[in-house]
């Protein structure tokens, strides 16, 4: 009796654990996961790559979906492109951001903010491939067909209110990723995803002038 | 670029919060509303000119004190006819999240820490009212004549929500929220006649805010 309690306990704890992420299953080998996704990391210079973002607000069904480009080169540069439905520019330079909105063009120092700090780190991380590094979360790491998952859940208030949990997807073939899914408390979440993904392409210095 | 988002949504909400304050101990001299006649109601209407959004999403672009912001701005009426404003940056943080029910009554669903305060709650939830029209449904408190044109007004604490009209009240020419003597904000559709604008304009004349919105096709 107790052994067919302990077998049914096992199997609905198994059901939960799939249930979770469907399609995901937990990693068996961690540690040989955060070997290669460093090592692959390691490699990860530059990313360039099309992206479609969708905003949900789950209690209003609704999708508010936009499109662009995207560049990053290590350490920190990035440049985000918004191009439909509407125009708008970002880019991180170091310290600097300048964002560009129609005929308006501003740029700002963003230094000495921790929380900025910490979400710039996440944002980063998350593209250079060294989010596990990262300890503003505790982390697991699931197995998917086509990616890895990365659940990614804050340990500060200061990024709990922000974050319900990041999920990161990278690709099998390469560890680039392929998705990032900001999941808020409410429920709400902004799905970004990669298509067209170029890794270690020569990006010019222009993509990242900023005004100053 | 997070980082980058958080800061600006810091600055612009730090920005937003201060002017709104500061509004407060502003004054303009003169009376707008000087010579204004009462008449007796013989108008079509208001709720006809009432603007319709089923959901509609409009790129905002936000002047104030010399500070420029922009976001995205969707307002979608519910299955229940309630009505929801939802602002958030271009990449998806949310300002807030407002709602009004079928009868008006307002309720925060989510506003970011540094926008939650009552003044800042008051001046905006004033502005989305008078964009949305949404005492057009009930008689007004006033009905009056005033340099050629039909003011409607209703009251709200010390403020009026005044809808402005030819005599006969056919077309929408603007609207104002107006003090006893001032007028504190102005705001126009595009087209403005019961149907979904592709743009509208909010003007602070009491100290330099303004909000254009520009509706995107989806």
């Amino acid at each position: 009796m107790n052994r067919m309690f302990f077998l049914c306990a096992l199997m609905v704890l198994g059901l939960t654990l799939h249930a979770q992420y469907k399609g995901y299953t937990p990693i068996k080998d961690p540690a040989a996961f955060q070997t290669a996704f460093a090592a692959a990391a390691q490699k990860t210079n530059s990313f360039r790559a099309d992206f479609v973002q969708e905003k949900n607000l789950s209690l209003l069904e609704e999708k508010i979906v936009s499109k662009g480009k995207f560049w990053f080169r290590r350490e920190n540069l990035v440049r985000m492109e918004y191009q439909q439905p509407f125009q708008y520019l970002m880019i991180i330079n170091g310290n600097l951001v300048h964002i560009k909105d129609g005929q308006k063009e501003n740029t700002v120092s963003v230094k000495s903010n921790r929380l900025f700090q910490k979400i710039n780190t996440i944002t980063i991380d998350c593209v250079r491939g060294t989010a596990l590094q990262n300890g503003d979360f505790q982390s697991k790491v699931f197995d998917g067909q086509q990616y890895f998952l990365l659940e990614l859940v804050p340990v500060s208030k200061e990024l709990k209110d922000l974050f319900a949990k990041i999920l990161l997807y990278l690709d099998r073939k390469d560890y680039s990723v392929q998705r990032i899914d900001m999941v808020e408390n409410g429920g709400d979440n902004t799905l970004i995803t990669f298509n067209q993904k170029e890794v270690n392409v020569q990006i010019p210095d222009a993509v990242f002038a900023v005004k100053k | 670029m997070y980082r980058s988002q958080m800061r600006y949504l810091q600055l612009r909400s730090r920005y937003v919060a201060l002017w709104l304050l500061a509004a407060g101990t502003l004054t303009s001299c003169g009376n707008a509303y000087k010579g204004m006649t009462a008449v007796a109601a013989q108008a079509a209407p208001l709720e006809s000119l009432q603007p319709v959004f089923h959901s509609e999403l409009y790129r905002s672009q936000v002047d104030i004190t010399g500070r420029h912001l922009s976001g995205l701005l969707l307002i979608k009426t519910m299955p229940d006819s309630s009505r929801r404003v939802v602002f958030s940056t271009e990449t998806g943080f949310k300002f807030f999240d407002f709602a009004f029910d079928s009868t008006g009554t307002f309720s925060v669903i989510q506003i970011m820490d540094k926008l939650n305060k009552k003044v800042v709650i008051s001046a905006l939830r004033n502005d989305f009212d008078l964009l949305l029209m949404l005492r057009s449904k009930y008689p007004p408190d006033i009905t009056a004549m005033h340099k050629g044109q039909l003011y409607r007004g209703f009251k709200l604490g010390g403020k009026t929500f005044w809808y402005v009209t030819p005599a006969d009240g056919t077309t929408l020419d603007h609207a104002e929220l107006g003090a006893k003597r001032k007028i504190l904000a102005e705001a126009k559709w595009f087209p403005g006649n019961g149907t979904a604008p592709d743009s509208i304009s909010l003007v602070h004349h009491n100290f330099h805010f303004t909000i254009d919105l520009k509706k995107l096709e989806r």
